[in-house]
């Protein structure tokens, strides 16, 4: 999702004393970014915390959304300090400067959840921390004995000398950290890992299985009021006027707040919140965007798509000869194909709808925030407050499913604003038909691909062009400045970065604004690159004449990584084989933030075009699967999500309002139509690589070859359903 | 309105309004947050609780629809300390993700177990109509099969 900067950095490792007696263990390093003159030392996250009863305590500026980062941070810890996982706990660290990330983006420092890159932070950060923190209790220790170093070793919390005498973590910490800070401490080599790379219970699991866990919706404060809002159902629209009178009379209501686009009813609770809510009837000014249907808006990016949009110019190359390169490349062709997929917007629809408590006081404010973003969280509420950032204390509350849309903060902002105006602590919770309806949604896209193939089939050339709007016209990372092109070519890095030997591309986005608010969704612009990539390779190959999957294999001979991932597809899924009767299988292969996925989807569809998912079958390689267990859950569920947006999803407009209310016309894959999915994990030498994001974009390329197989019906365009088809229950 | 209810064994008076869905008595009025609001119009489940032993979407049962000291049992009262079959289950399995919709999971799967001692999958498929964003439908089956005694498929 995100680019680093280059950095040339510098470990530090400081120590302190913490209120209880407690010994903190905090990293800086000097950091250069690329735009700096002068290296400036900026502290990054990574705490531990050793308290007097031995209790190890990481800091952590992860969000836990369900995918495990926390207890890949504990299992980080503990295989440093050679402990036990279920003996580290976790904590969210505060929202202050000396926890902001300053390697990614160009604000001022994050702390934030997104781009897969929790386990790859800690990867960098965090074990080299706890490493450094090891050799400092272990040299405390041999200098309570006053024995050598090479004497002693840790293991379950305490250090040990060859004698047989033991000192606990705790008890040698305060000596610890008085000592000079060892420097570059090389983490254990991945060879000699006891518990990473082993599966651990999550730990954030058990509480979620009693109603124990605190998610935003159940924050609980004194003197505690509900509010739930409307806000103007045109994008672009804002609030003209009111008449709240009626209403404010009405049992249980304490007041109606005018925002700029919104109107909100405060509460004693959520009923009464709603009910007032159902009868104002609030007048909008109009937005400046002419209201449009969603097939307007789709009828103008297949103009863009067909149209010549902004080139990629790879370092190093010219655009003059890539371009000449190409229309040679395409000469050459003995045949050319030519097709355009389209994907439409999407709700990231998380089961806890968009809500936020705040308690604003004149001098301060205190949120409480199922949120991504803390540090955007607290920038924008200290500005539009007038407060100083440090009087703006931002708790993490669990989070009932992010996928991305909890990057955005409208719902904090309008908590505190609310807040700010009854001057008591307010729980602000959207309705669900506020939070399908009202963005920020996954961009339509639609996407022109041409090839040239010579005599044998081999492509000559390739082009590839995006039209979109623009992500950054609309999402609240626009305030860090970063520059459209950045971000929203993320979604052509896999048309870039594609591992098949296709020569000469052309690859070009046309950004093209449709008025309507975006922002990331889990796998962001991939889902829609890698179906149109993957789906079109098959075309590539039915052209040629050649097995879809022989084709990879001798598009991808010079590239061993991806090619052991679908080797080892081809062998789960038997492929070589024929299919069962009356069942049909796709293929699909993509790679983003550093992970390479296959997926094979197996099919059948009926006379009555009703669709059976029976199987998909996914490998993954990551480099490193810190959890398996949970790297495993993150396929299903990517898997799962991705057949949702695949075969069901779609936000529509009309006249400029989203048709989409709730989950009647919003409908999520269900349990009875979910297919057998099945995992496997190839181990690799490779960096760690995400796992959260990366098995959404290949299933529905996946599944659409599968019902070409089926059916001999290209489906260039999502949600699947649309075209005829119905989805059936599996069994 | 004063209304009786008998929830996970205690009695409560509550003083509501009544057409205050259950789940939100349930929530702000008893203060059991377990329980969650998904959708508000009875499609998700997430806010699925037992009334007379059998699973109801809360969001969408007035109070005053809900007979004088009724059984509601909500997930806190599923057990005293995670040790119904299905909670244990749910963690050997792993099941839960960001966990949101895990308790209305779980509350219609006791009740289905309830029901159907050993279902079958097509009976989980029937059962389970709870909708999860996260994608835990999978382990969802496994671990209902594990708690019903099966330790593989059927």
């Amino acid at each position: 999702m995100k680019s680093s900067f280059a950095l040339t950095r510098r470990l530090f490792v400081k120590t302190g004393l913490a209120a209880g007696g407690s010994v903190v263990f905090y990293m800086s390093a000097g950091v250069l970014p690329a735009r700096a003159s002068t290296p400036a030392t900026i502290d990054l996250n990574s705490w531990i915390r050793i308290a007097p009863d031995g209790a190890v305590t990481a800091f952590c500026r992860t969000t836990e959304l369900g995918q495990g980062a926390h207890t890949s941070l504990a299992l980080i810890v503990a295989e440093e300090l050679h402990m036990d996982g279920s003996a580290v706990a976790v904590e969210m660290a505060p929202v202050s400067e000396q926890f902001m990330d300053i390697t990614q983006g160009q604000g001022a420092g994050y702390y934030v959840t997104w781009g897969s890159l929790s386990s790859r932070d800690m990867d960098t950060n965090m074990r080299r921390m706890a490493a450094t923190v090891r050799i400092l209790l272990l040299q405390a220790a041999a200098k309570l004995w006053a024995v050598p170093e090479q004497e002693c070793s840790t293991e379950g919390g305490v250090v040990r000398h060859v004698g047989g005498r033991t000192l606990a973590y705790a008890s040698v910490a305060p000596v610890a950290a008085a000592l000079p800070i060892p420097q570059n401490v090389e983490p254990k080599p991945r060879a000699k890992w006891q518990r990473l790379g082993h599966s651990m219970a999550r730990i954030d699991i058990p509480a979620k299985t009693d109603g124990s866990a605190i998610y935003g919706v159940d924050v609980k404060l004194p003197e505690l009021l509900v509010a739930t809002i409307m806000q103007c159902p045109i994008f672009g629209g804002t609030l003209r006027s009111v008449d709240s009178s009626a209403v404010e009379r009405l049992p249980g209501v304490k007041k109606v707040v005018s925002l700029e686009n919104a109107v909100a009813v405060v509460a004693d609770g959520y009923w009464s919140a709603k009910k007032g809510l159902d009868v104002l009837r609030p007048v909008w000014n109009k937005s400046p965007h002419k209201p449009e249907d969603s097939s307007m808006q789709s009828a103008k990016l297949r103009v863009a798509a067909q149209s010549p949009g902004r080139l990629f110019v790879p370092v190093g190359a010219k655009e003059i000869e890539l371009r000449t390169a190409h229309a040679q490349g395409m000469a050459r062709g003995a045949q050319h194909l030519e097709a355009i997929y389209e994907v439409p917007f999407l709700a990231h629809a998380p089961l806890e709808p968009m809500n936020a408590t705040a308690h604003v006081s004149r001098d301060r404010a205190e949120l409480w925030v199922p949120t991504q973003y803390q540090s955007m969280v607290r920038e924008v509420v200290a500005e539009i407050l007038g407060l100083p950032r440090d009087k703006v204390i931002v708790h993490t509350t669990a989070v009932g499913g992010g996928f991305g849309r909890r990057t955005e903060i409208d719902y904090a902002i309008q908590a505190a604003q609310i807040s700010r105006h009854v001057e008591q602590p307010v729980k602000l919770i959207w309705s669900r038909e506020e939070d399908m309806s009202r963005g920020y949604f996954r961009p339509m896209t639609t996407i022109q691909l041409k090839a040239a193939l010579d005599a044998q089939g081999n492509p000559t050339a390739f082009a590839f062009t995006a039209a979109c709007p623009s992500i950054m016209d609309y999402s609240i990372e626009r305030r860090n400045g970063a520059p459209q092109s950045e971000i929203d070519e993320a979604g052509l890095a896999n048309a870039r970065d594609w591992p098949y030997a296709v020569p000469e591309r052309k690859v070009e986005l046309a950004l093209t604004d449709l008025g309507v608010p975006l922002t990331w969704m889990r796998s962001v612009g991939s889902a829609a690159s890698v179906f149109a990539l993957e789906c079109f390779l098959d075309e590539m190959a039915a052209a040629a004449k050649i097995d879809s999957v022989a084709y990879r294999r001798q598009l991808l001979r010079n590239r061993p990584r991806e090619l052991a991932v679908l080797e080892k597809a081809v062998s789960l899924a038997d492929w070589d084989r024929p299919s069962t009767p009356g069942r049909h299988r796709g293929f699909a292969l993509s790679i983003s933030n550093g992970s390479v996925v296959a997926q094979v989807a197996e099919i059948e569809v009926n006379s009555q075009r009703a669709v059976k998912l029976h199987r998909i079958q996914c490998v993954v390689d990551c480099g490193i699967a810190y959890n398996p267990n949970a790297v495993v859950a993150q396929m299903e569920g990517g898997i799962i999500f991705g057949l949702t947006g695949a075969l069901l999803g779609e936000i529509v407009l009309k006249n400029g309002a989203v048709v989409q209310k709730n989950f009647d016309s919003y409908p999520l894959l269900t349990l009875a139509q979910t297919p057998e999915i099945e995992v496997a994990i190839l181990q690799s030498d490779a960096p760690v690589g995400g796992v959260g994001e990366e098995a959404v974009p290949p299933v529905g390329a996946a599944v659409a070859n599968a019902i070409f197989a089926a059916t001999g019906q290209r489906l260039r365009s999502m949600p699947f359903m649309r075209h005829g088809f119905t989805l059936a229950n599996v069994r | 309105m004063s209304y009786l209810l008998n929830v996970n064994g205690e009695n409560r008076v509550i003083d509501v309004n009544g057409d205050t869905p259950l789940l939100w008595v349930v929530r702000e009025n008893l203060g059991l947050t377990g329980t969650k609001f998904g959708c508000g119009v009875g499609l998700c489940g997430a806010c699925t609780v037992h009334l007379e032993g059998t699973a109801v979407r809360s969001c969408t049962v007035p109070i005053r629809a809900v007979s004088s000291n009724s059984r509601i049992t909500t997930i806190e009262g599923l057990s005293k300390d995670r040790s119904h079959p299905l909670q244990i289950a749910w963690i050997a399995e792993q099941v839960p993700q960001c966990g949101y919709c895990q308790p209305g999971m779980l509350m219609a799967a006791a009740a289905l177990l309830r029901e159907k001692p050993e279902p079958n999958e097509r009976d989980i498929d029937t059962a389970m109509t709870n909708l999860c964003r996260c994608g835990t439908y999978p382990r969802v089956k496994r671990a209902i099969l594990r708690a019903s005694g099966h330790n593989g498929r059927t």
